[in-house]
């Protein structure tokens, strides 16, 4: 079963709120809600929900512009319909930005790290360029990939490799996420390129997902099929 | 250094709120909601008690957990100031991100750089 986008999400809350909730609504089978967050303080988040069910547990990768933001890329199974996703964090000190974005066609049991992985995930964070380019090898054919980010100065816009659902610019910084909208095959090294204006810094939080129905490509499988 | 004139707000408590976007203008509205009403909006069926927005509005999102204070529309906003706690806390617009930050300081830091109108 390919992958498809399915539907993106965003909102914002300025310093002194701790706590946002916003509906997203996700349709097809075999669905998983990507979300990612900005946020700008050390601070951590003390609820972490969709429709009531947590996915603080579910952390894929994270990534620090210290000057700026910290970026969090998490995801939760989650079946077709509405529900909220409600972001709280411990800290509120300046602003922090939420986005979700939910995809049809996924492994449900998709796994980032351990022994046989199907997925992978990278993370990165500069300053002083105009772009960024994140780059994972994917583990699993036809699998795509997504990651949140935050550049500074200027419109983020999307580079080679990738398509941006949703961005928040209310003044110096853009952030946002974007995902690779194909499949990568056969499975290998990818890319996802953002623009920004450049300036003080950037981070990423990227990670690929596999389809359904697809085995992951490994050392140990490739050697069964010669059996 | 010159200090920084701010003005002195009471603490209420702690506000929630739904945010409507008007659909032609783009303007918008905030209404404020209580603690109850918002936490209900995070449960299993949370949605259903997402709010029906006026004919020519569309609703954005919800927010909470800032301080409501003793202003016309309950919202802090640049250079006002309120204490809780022992700790003051001051609302300033970072200008490089065009947003409103809210800050805290110890009764030390504060009377160094801020002076109450």
């Amino acid at each position: 079963m390919a992958i498809s986008y399915d539907n993106s999400t965003t909102s914002r809350v300025a310093g002194g709120s701790a706590t946002v909730t916003l509906s997203h609504t996700i349709s097809g089978s075999d669905t998983v809600l990507f979300i990612g967050i900005q946020n700008q303080n050390n601070g951590g988040f003390s609820t972490l929900t969709y429709g009531g069910n947590s996915f603080a547990s579910n952390l894929l990768v994270s990534a620090s512009n210290s000057a700026t933001s910290n970026g969090y890329l998490y995801y939760i199974y989650a079946g077709a319909g509405t529900a909220n996703i409600v972001v709280t964090r411990n800290t509120t000190t300046a602003g922090m930005y939420v986005f979700g974005t939910s995809f049809a066609g996924v492994n449900q049991s998709m796994s980032w790290t351990g022994g046989s992985p199907t997925d992978a995930t990278t993370s990165g964070n500069g300053s002083g360029a105009s772009s960024f380019t994140g780059t994972l090898t994917t583990l699993t054919d036809n699998s795509w990939t997504i990651l949140v980010c935050e550049g500074d100065n200027a419109a983020l816009s999307a580079g080679t490799g990738s398509t941006l659902r949703q961005t928040q610019q209310p003044g110096y910084v853009a952030w946002g996420m974007a995902d690779s909208n194909a499949a990568k095959t056969p499975a290998g090294s990818t890319s996802m390129t953002m623009n920004f204006g450049g300036g003080s810094g950037y981070n990423y939080a990227m990670a690929s997902f596999s389809p359904a129905g697809s085995p992951p490509v490994t050392a140990n499988s490739s050697f069964l099929l010669f059996m | 250094m010159e200090k920084i004139t701010l003005t002195k707000r009471e603490y209420i408590g702690e506000g929630y709120c739904h945010i409507f976007t008007n659909q032609v203008t783009k303007e918008e509205k905030m209404v404020l909601i209580s603690k109850e009403e918002y936490e209900r909006m995070g449960g299993l069926d949370g949605y259903t008690y997402n709010p029906i927005p006026e004919e020519g509005w569309q609703y954005n999102m919800s927010y909470g957990g800032f301080p409501l204070l003793d202003t016309q529309d309950s919202i802090g906003n640049n250079l006002d100031g309120f204490i809780k706690d022992n700790a003051y806390y001051v609302f300033e617009v970072d200008e490089k991100f065009k947003q409103l930050n809210l800050n805290q300081y110890t009764e030390e830091e504060f009377n160094n750089k801020f002076i109450w109108q």
